[in-house]
């Protein structure tokens, strides 16, 4: 136990700050374990003992995945027997979990079940491979009987089961659609409205058809922000739902219990554009699982005043914002003067107006900076408030000002050629080499270890060998 | 290792997975976002004060001096102002402007004021909840009046109107958002036949627009005609306004707000027959299942007649006169309720019509009230200079109730004499008069009750410019 809990320090400190993240509640689950809790796919015993996921469909043959880790607890003998046993208990717990979790009978969230069920396959696999040492040491040994004939119905049920991997690994795709939402949605095209500037695309569905990381919202509902268009590898990291992201999970909630039909405003201030609401995984001609959006949710956003919605495939709604403005933007004076007095985006937002705020700083110059030209007024920028954030016009730096309550405004008394930047904060840069220095430090450690182990066993290994190298 | 060895640990196996297998699955969860405010019912309703914002759509009338010029009323029963945005929208321009009702208050728009069109509608949004919004059509002496629609939907239902010769029925069907609705419009025809015009089929309403439909022009010469109008794609607001010409006696205008689904249940809080007063129910099946209603008619004194039973078919409709109804007095108020018996919604509407030698004149159609609520509001009610106004509070419920009505305006509540703690007992009714002495003034009326009631509002413009009758609108 004393070995298990330093190892587990050890491994908490190396993955230190992301590790302090499983203690925010719901944060570090959520980019673990999937956004939805355990129990909310509603499994019953047989699909846990296939691993099928899926509240419906699946397959017949994965029963033999079972069928052939069951052979050793039938046939096999001594240790064999032993860990069999010890592995099916392991499997059964997870399940059990996973089974208790769908029954609400559990004290705290745990990870899905794809999450859970991970460690009952591997040992449902361990106990699939004693059962061939089983049948090598147990059974070819033995006369010829059940065993024999048990063994030969767990060869074929594994045979079987595997026929279906098989299927997908002879093509190389196993399975993955042929087609994305990145052809279907030619709207989102960052080339085509880069003119229109920097903008945002807020994803929602069900977990498993998002093509990024997401938030939870409900059970079986998550969201998701990309960036200028379809989402890219980073995008596929969630990271905390904090900021921007976590206000565009509660204006989403206001426009689902029917609190405001102006939802376009609300996400205005933050930059998004489109609202992408797929039903699949992939366009329809596809042929991936469905997993449609609640209607009675579909009927909210279709009646918010400023969201335009198009069918632009089967599988998919994709809603443009009407009310959108781009991400850095020069506010109009009236808008500034809101921006200014406001402490809180949404009851600002639902009476401002952003759509004639013109984009600037639409030069991209680097990951965090931008150039442009900016007017006298206030210079908006839809990032997380934060005094990394800085402005230069002319050579001389603009104050910086919390923007209703989230974001970031820059008040210009004099305009000219700007820059935008994100300074990142010293604490990070010093943050981030202790990181290294103590994997560096654990390395080394290791290092030693196997030095001084090779050390120790030399003797004892050369004797084994009877003094051959 | 034998089999007795083995059974054990192969009985807790198997016998676990018996127990999880016999106990079966949890449910599987479903989002749980939606909230019953999110539901819109079958009738406008005025949000909780504590929402981030409410909107209020307001589809029929004009904006060019006529006889439908097109007025808002904005009431506001809370203690706290209530800021907000008035859009208008005429002949396909569009101009915002910003509006502010005081606490206890109300606030009148004319569209006149802001635009100049054929054809006029509004959106108004309101910061927060807790107001109610009414649209009264006509200038000068006469008019109609209609709550605004609290939610865009994608079917509307009206159960009545008429295209008979001397009648004219338009409906307004207003698109607020920046994305084309297409709709199909079918009536029912004589016999319950249904009539599709082709030209109302895959109709196309294009954005923040409003289109004028004339009923007569694809269903001619029908004294009844129940309508659906089902969006195949979009959401819209859909507004009747009904006319007559008075070369058969009819006279008058009526606008009313269309359902947005069908109910199992319609109440009506006042009603009346008499020399020259024709009051009937047109009950309207918009389903695929034929609808077995019933007609409870409770009258304020003498005998109560049997409940009226009838069957109507999907996709029909069938009218109930009370001149029909036996034991019903003449110039005895009722209260009424509609219900299914057999689960198969429906939509009820009422028409009362009166000629000579009833003192008023006039014809109004409207639709019941599919809910019972504590608290209603009438944001458009009037001085008596020019119309008598009565409020009818009824109570559909079982169990008896205590009633008050007040009057909203210039930051006060101001009870209403002889309305306060008024006791009723189940379907009784009780009427107010309101306004008198109060000159050409808007009145917005507040209605609390310790119970579930339902409250209508009844004009009878002197002079005989005609006779209106509609539901409040609940707070929820």
């Amino acid at each position: 136990l004393k070995l298990a809990v330093v190892a587990s320090a050890v491994a908490a400190a190396l993955h230190l700050p992301w590790a302090l993240d499983l203690f925010v509640p719901g944060a570090g689950w959520q980019a673990m374990g999937g956004v939805d809790p355990t129990g909310a796919e509603g499994l019953g015993i047989g699909q846990l003992l296939r691993f099928q996921t899926e509240a419906s469909g699946g397959l017949l043959l994965a029963w033999g995945i079972p069928v052939a880790a069951a052979l050793p607890l039938l046939v096999g003998s001594g240790w064999r027997f032993a860990w069999a046993g010890r592995l099916w208990f392991v499997a059964l717990s997870c399940w059990t979990l996973v089974w208790l979790a769908g029954h609400d009978a559990l004290p705290a969230s745990l990870p899905g079940a794809t999450f859970l069920l991970v460690p009952a396959s591997a040992a449902l696999a361990l106990a699939v491979a004693i059962g061939v040492s089983s049948v090598e040491q147990d059974v070819r040994t033995g006369p010829l009987g059940a065993r024999q004939v048990l063994s030969a119905v767990a060869t074929l049920a594994l045979v079987l089961a595997l026929l279906p991997t098989l299927g997908g690994a002879l093509n190389g795709r196993w399975g993955t659609p042929t087609t994305d939402f990145d052809r279907a949605i030619t709207a989102l095209d960052a080339d085509g409205r880069g003119s229109q500037g920097a903008f945002r695309v807020l994803w929602l569905g069900h977990p498993d058809v998002l093509p990024l990381g997401s938030h939870r919202l409900a059970d079986g509902l998550s969201y998701g922000i990309s960036s200028n268009g379809s989402p890219r590898l980073l995008e596929l990291w969630p990271g905390r739902a904090d900021g921007g992201q976590a206000l565009a999970g509660d204006a989403l909630r206001l426009a689902a219990g029917g609190e405001t039909q102006r939802l376009g405003r609300l996400l205005a201030p933050l930059g998004i554009r489109f609202v992408v609401v797929p039903e699949r995984a992939a366009p329809e001609r596809a042929g991936t699982p469905p997993r449609p959006f609640p209607p009675e949710l579909r009927r909210s956003f279709d009646a918010q005043l400023d969201l335009r919605g198009s069918d632009v495939d089967p599988a998919v709604v994709l809603y443009e914002n009407a009310a959108w403005a781009p991400t850095r933007i020069q506010l109009t004076d009236g808008a500034a003067e809101t921006v200014a007095r406001a402490n809180s985006l949404f009851g600002p937002a639902i009476g401002l107006d952003l759509t004639q705020a013109e984009a600037v700083l639409t030069r991209r110059t680097g990951r965090l900076r931008h150039e442009g030209e900016v007017d006298v007024g206030v210079v908006y920028v839809a990032e997380s408030a934060s005094g990394g954030w800085r402005l230069e016009v002319d050579g001389r730096e603009v104050p910086r000002l919390d923007a209703l309550g989230w974001a970031n405004a820059f008040e210009v008394e004099e305009g000219g050629s700007a820059t935008l930047r994100y300074e990142t904060s010293p604490i990070r840069w010093l943050a981030i080499g202790a990181q290294v220095l103590l994997w560096a430090a654990v390395l080394a450690w290791c290092a030693g270890r196997r030095v001084l182990l090779g050390r120790v066993l030399a003797p004892v290994r050369s004797r084994r060998s009877g003094g051959r190298p | 290792v034998n089999l007795r060895a083995r059974l054990p640990l192969l009985g807790v196996l198997v016998a676990t997975v018996g127990l999880l297998g016999l106990i079966g699955p949890g449910p599987r969860s479903e989002p749980d976002l939606v909230t019953e405010a999110a539901a819109a019912g079958a009738m406008p309703s005025a949000d909780e004060p504590g929402v981030l914002s409410s909107t209020w759509y307001c589809a029929a009338g004009s904006a060019d001096g006529g006889s439908v010029d097109l007025t808002i009323v904005v009431a506001n029963p809370l203690e706290d102002a209530r800021r907000g945005t008035v859009t208008w929208f005429a002949d396909g321009e569009r101009t915002s402007e910003a509006i502010q009702v005081g606490a206890q208050d109300a606030l009148v728009l004319t569209a006149a004021d802001a635009v100049e069109g054929s054809q006029a509608s509004a959106v108004v949004e309101i910061e927060g909840g807790g107001v109610a919004v009414e649209h009264r059509l006509g200038s000068g002496v006469g008019g109609t009046v209609s709550p605004c629609a609290s939610a865009p939907s994608d079917t509307w239902f009206l159960a009545n109107g008429s295209t008979a010769r001397d009648a004219r029925q338009r409906f307004y069907l207003f698109n607020p958002f920046p994305a084309d609705a297409i709709v199909d419009i079918a009536f029912v025809g004589p016999e319950g036949r249904p009539v599709t015009p082709p030209a109302l089929q895959g109709l196309a309403i294009p954005p923040l627009s409003t289109t004028i439909v004339d009923v007569g022009e694809h269903a001619r010469r029908l004294d009844t005609t129940a309508a659906a109008v089902r969006a195949r794609s979009g959401r819209l607001v859909v507004d009747r306004l009904q006319s007559f010409t008075g070369e058969a006696e009819r006279t008058g205008a009526s606008v009313a707000l269309a359902a947005p689904a069908p109910a199992p249940v319609w109440h009506f809080a006042g009603g009346s027959t008499g020399e020259g007063l024709d009051h009937r129910w047109v009950v309207y099946n918009p389903g695929d299942a034929e609808a077995i209603v019933v007609l409870d008619v409770t009258p304020e004194e003498g005998t109560v007649p049997a409940p009226v039973e009838r069957t109507v078919r999907a996709g029909s409709s069938v009218t109930i006169a009370a001149g029909d109804i036996p034991l019903l007095e003449p110039d005895v108020g009722f209260v009424s309720t509609v219900r299914t018996i057999n689960d198969v919604p429906v939509v009820v509407e009422r028409q009362i019509e009166a000629r000579e030698p009833a003192a008023r004149r006039g014809w109004t159609s409207t639709l019941g009230s599919p809910s019972i609520a504590d608290r209603w509001l009438v944001p458009a009610g009037m001085g008596s200079d020019r119309v008598a106004q009565t409020i009818v509070v009824a109570n559909p419920s079982p169990e008896p109730v205590v009633a008050s009505v007040t009057v909203v305006g210039d930051g006060t509540l101001v009870d209403v004499a002889d309305a306060q703690s008024v006791e009723l007992g189940p379907a009784e009714a009780t009427t107010v008069t309101i306004g008198e002495g109060r000159g050409g003034r808007h009145l917005s009326i507040l209605v609390e009750a310790d119970g579930p009631i339902v409250v209508e509002r009844h004009l009878d413009w002197l002079g005989g410019a005609g006779i209106d009758a509609s539901v409040g609108v609940p707070l929820r």
